[in-house]
């Protein structure tokens, strides 16, 4: 999956319509809920085969760290 | 493998009721820090909507004794007839004596009647279908009376967003028969007992009784507050459990059952949250008019009782007429999970009813 196409599918899941960067930090940002947590999970599944953690997203600071737990899954 | 099979075994009717107080998200602005934007995407995103909860004065059995009534009126049964009582709950009225004993008495049910609890939560309505076959199956019953009820908004803190938000309560009527015509039923059952932790109550039995200890509320890191008498939920480990769970579960029942996916006629999951059921039916790629998911937002998550609500406010009319084959399936607490498939044909199924407080005895 091409980075684009992640923060794509992020602002998807967050329904929200100004544009995401890899270097947001997830506290700043008003839609990193419960809620939210729940779709990235269920979104790494799907599109990675991975299974994600509640532990491992509570220690995500940005949208990169985000991105780094695809294991290389996510491009430039 | 936990599988079983039955013939000869129908449901003859099913009722379910639901207490009288609506309680909506929309009044609850403050829980969410005056945040209404949140409010908007969880009821878009996860359905939360509206719920009905007891007063202080209703408890499960009283929902589920009301159920039963109109379930005999309406299907015209014979209490004389009933020999096995069923009663699935995590809300009874007391450790002891059992609901099942209770709910005998006070329908005045005939004396050769088998009358247990059963304790499961949003897998209890399958387990409890199954049992009540399997009673009719060895030749110990002819007709069991399986009541499911809960009351989980009593468990809640109103302060914690991770559940007070979600749950309703509901109690359920259903009448399992044996039955001369060929009908044909499939279980499959499962536990995983390493994620007993994800859905409980620390306290109030007798591993930790309550005290005035244990009443005390604490803050959590997400700013949540409760008791250790309580319900605590992590969401996101149950949410992982059923999104892989649920999935497998169906498709293991249906190849037991030697049923294709387009052979069914709806499948009704226990209504944990709109998202959930959105989620295990698109990775079933089931099409969604076959997956009733309306009734989290009408009733909120009503535990053992959100099968037969689902069936009651959404098939009333597909399975009184004439023969549908559903997949049921419940997941959660436990961890627990139950799936069927069963034929439904000409059920006494009336639309959910409000409970009248008259009714109390």
């Amino acid at each position: 999956m091409k980075k684009s196409d992640f923060l794509d599918e992020l602002m998807e899941i967050m329904q929200r319509d100004e544009a995401l960067d890899s270097s947001d930090e997830l506290d700043s940002l008003g839609e990193w809920d419960s809620m939210t947590v729940l779709g990235v999970i269920s979104m790494f599944d799907l599109e990675f085969g991975i299974t994600l953690t509640i532990d491992q997203l509570k220690a995500a600071k940005t949208i990169q760290d985000l991105i780094d737990l695809s294991n290389a899954n996510v491009s430039n | 493998m936990a599988n079983a099979r039955f013939k000869n075994i129908l449901i003859e009717g099913i009722v379910t009721v639901v207490p009288q107080i609506i309680k909506s998200i929309d009044d609850e602005v403050d829980l969410y820090g005056g945040n209404n934007k949140q409010i908007e995407r969880i009821k878009k995103a996860i359905g939360l909507d509206k719920r009905r909860v007891t007063d202080d004065f209703t408890t499960s059995l009283d929902l589920c004794i009301q159920a039963t009534k109109q379930l005999i009126d309406g299907a015209s049964i014979d209490k004389k007839d009933i020999d096995g009582l069923i009663f699935v709950t995590q809300t009874p009225d007391h450790f002891q004596p059992a609901n099942a004993a209770i709910a005998h008495g006070k329908l005045e049910l005939d004396k050769n009647c088998a009358s247990f609890d059963v304790n499961l939560g949003c897998s209890g309505y399958v387990y409890g279908l199954w049992m009540a076959h399997m009673m009719i199956a060895s030749g110990t019953c002819t007709k069991v009376l399986l009541l499911a009820g809960d009351t989980i908004s009593k468990y809640v803190n109103a302060r914690d967003r991770s559940t007070a938000p979600l749950f309703g309560d509901a109690g359920s009527a259903t009448l399992v028969s044996s039955v001369e015509s060929e009908v044909n039923s499939y279980f499959s059952l499962h536990t995983d007992g390493s994620g007993a932790e994800y859905i409980n109550v620390p306290a109030g039995a007798f591993r930790c009784p309550s005290s005035s200890e244990t009443a005390i509320e604490v803050q959590d890191d997400d700013g949540n507050w409760r008791s250790k008498n309580d319900l605590v939920m992590s969401g996101g480990d149950v949410f992982n459990f059923s999104i892989k769970t649920e999935p497998a579960a169906i498709n293991e029942v249906l190849e037991y059952s030697d049923t294709t996916l387009d052979a069914v006629d709806y499948f009704v999951f226990h209504q944990a949250n709109q998202y959930i059921i959105r989620n295990i039916a698109k990775r079933l790629k089931l099409p969604m008019d076959k997956v009733p998911c309306d009734t989290v937002s009408k009733y909120g998550n009503q535990s053992s009782a959100s099968i037969p609500a689902t069936i009651n406010d959404s098939l009333s009319d597909a399975i009184s007429k004439d023969k549908k084959t559903l997949v049921l399936s419940g997941f959660g607490v436990g961890l627990s999970w139950a799936s069927a498939v069963v034929d439904m044909d000409k059920v006494y199924c009336p639309e959910v009813q409000i409970y009248k407080n008259g009714d109390k005895e």
